[in-house]
């Protein structure tokens, strides 16, 4: 069985003579790059191996650029919008103008969140890295109050998302959930009602959610200049 | 210390034949395998005090500023439904005309059915023949009043245009039960606005037709959401 080596040692100028043949050992060192590399992209030994020795890459940090997943938590209530909807509640009096959750169970909602992304360690263009909401939310103000605001917190992280003011049944959307990455996060929807004294607000349901890892918001910043096709790359 | 990150022409001709290897060959070998590694693992390579490249994110666009790598299908954009009750009753009356499954609701939901989050490098051509596209499964019972008319159901992106195919569930008995797929659903990456529409031909019966809709999961799969591969070779194994 030949020998199949596996490794990215440093493959810097100075082991190159200019106008010198080249060492084998330049070359051995090529091969072993060339193997290690393929192992890491594919997942399975080198070709004329017969076991893999480099971890294959896997999108987490320090294996690969971190890339959002997509959806992390969904639904849609459909046509069930009765008080016995978990997703539906009525703010009296006394709860009006500070924020409770709005789900009776603690915590709302957990999510899994893709090693990397973090709010507190990674980043894109300039702003930490957070989940995407799509909410269809519906405000009955026939009881009273003017409005209700809808946020995130996460128990993980102790941080809130900023406030999205809702009025009837619309759409809300948010860009700034907080999360930390790599594990389970633990996070409440809170609502506030909004109006003068004496008014409650009869009724705010959730009709359909979407909460989403984004390229947009979530896939951190690489440090890299170039794309990979880049013809004004600096080269030698 | 010098080291360089760099896709360079890797050609034949470089070396002729029963000839040494020089140090020109060599020198370009090491700068491609490090371009190689910073754009496999978005790292430094050992031995160099900077990087060039990004890494790799299976968005392969180059034109949009992506950074390359084949899509990856991540699975379920979307779940709806209302554990095994009727979670959405159009109602139909009008035959050979879609509808919006939502249209039954007391008040029609503004916009879009649905916003789902689709992955990048997922970028339909309208009219939607081939990969990459959505699919979606849903649970339905219908009854028909009489006879065997047949139910259309498909799903539409408001945000770039273009339906998926008709799904056709047809009720040979007078009524019809079970999942059914939804495929070549347009897709184009970033959020998408969707809507849920059904349709009847009822020509010849008369009465409405009671359709209940039970769970609806929206996907991404790896054989149908990410394009062909212009390869026609795997690397690995």
């Amino acid at each position: 069985m030949p020998l199949i080596l596996r490794g990215f040692g440093e493959l810097t100028n100075n082991v190159i003579q200019i106008g010198k043949r080249g060492a084998s050992a330049i070359a051995v060192r090529m091969f072993a790059a060339g193997n290690a590399l393929y192992e890491s992209l594919t997942g399975v030994p080198a070709s004329g191996a017969t076991r893999r020795d480099i971890r294959a890459h896997d999108h987490t940090p320090g294996n690969g650029i971190v890339i959002p997943r997509g959806s992390v938590y969904s639904f849609d209530v459909g046509e069930d919008l009765s008080a016995s909807s978990a997703w539906s509640v009525a703010i009296a009096i006394a709860d009006m103008g500070s924020y409770f959750a709005i789900l009776d169970r603690s915590p709302n909602l957990k999510i899994f969140v893709t090693p990397g992304i973090d709010e507190n360690t990674t980043a894109v263009s300039g702003s930490a890295c957070t989940l995407e909401a799509k909410i269809l939310v519906d405000v009955d103000l026939s009881g009273g109050g003017s409005s209700v605001d809808f946020r995130f917190y996460n128990r993980n992280t102790g941080t809130y998302s900023a406030a999205q003011n809702a009025t009837a049944l619309q759409w809300i959307s948010f860009g700034d959930i907080p999360i930390e990455g790599g594990t389970w996060n633990d996070l409440d929807l809170q609502i506030q009602g909004n109006g003068g004294a004496g008014s409650a607000i009869a009724r705010v349901s959730i009709f359909s959610f979407n909460l989403a890892e984004t390229y947009g918001r979530s896939q951190p910043e690489s440090n890299g200049n170039y794309l990979y096709n880049n013809p004004s790359a600096p080269r030698p | 210390m010098s080291s360089y990150s760099w896709f360079s022409v890797l050609e034949e001709t470089l070396w002729s034949a029963k000839e040494f290897v020089d140090s020109g060959g060599l020198f370009r070998l090491r700068a491609f395998a490090n371009a190689l590694y910073e754009t496999l693992l978005d790292d430094t390579p050992r031995g160099a005090g900077a990087r060039q490249y990004k890494g790799h994110s299976h968005a392969p666009d180059t034109t949009a500023g992506e950074f390359g790598g084949r899509p990856v299908a991540r699975g379920t954009l979307q779940a709806a439904g209302a554990l095994g009750q009727s979670w959405l009753s159009p109602a139909i009356s009008v035959a050979s005309t879609w509808i919006r499954a939502d249209n039954n609701l007391g008040s029609a939901r503004p916009g879009q059915m649905f916003y789902v989050p689709v992955s990048r490098g997922i970028v339909s051509t309208l009219p939607v023949t081939t990969p990459p596209y959505l699919e979606a499964l849903i649970h339905l019972d219908f009854t028909a009043p009489a006879g065997s008319p047949s139910l259309d159901v498909r799903i539409t992106n408001l945000s770039y245009g273009g339906a998926s195919a008709a799904c056709v569930v047809t009720a040979g008995a007078g009524s019809a039960s079970g999942l059914f797929t939804i495929t070549k659903i347009p897709a184009f990456q970033g959020w998408n606005r969707l809507n849920l529409e059904v349709r009847s031909n009822l020509s010849g019966v008369g009465g409405s037709l009671t359709v209940d809709l039970l769970d609806l999961v929206i996907l991404e799969r790896p054989s149908v959401s990410v394009p062909a591969s212009a390869g026609s070779a795997s690397l690995g194994g």
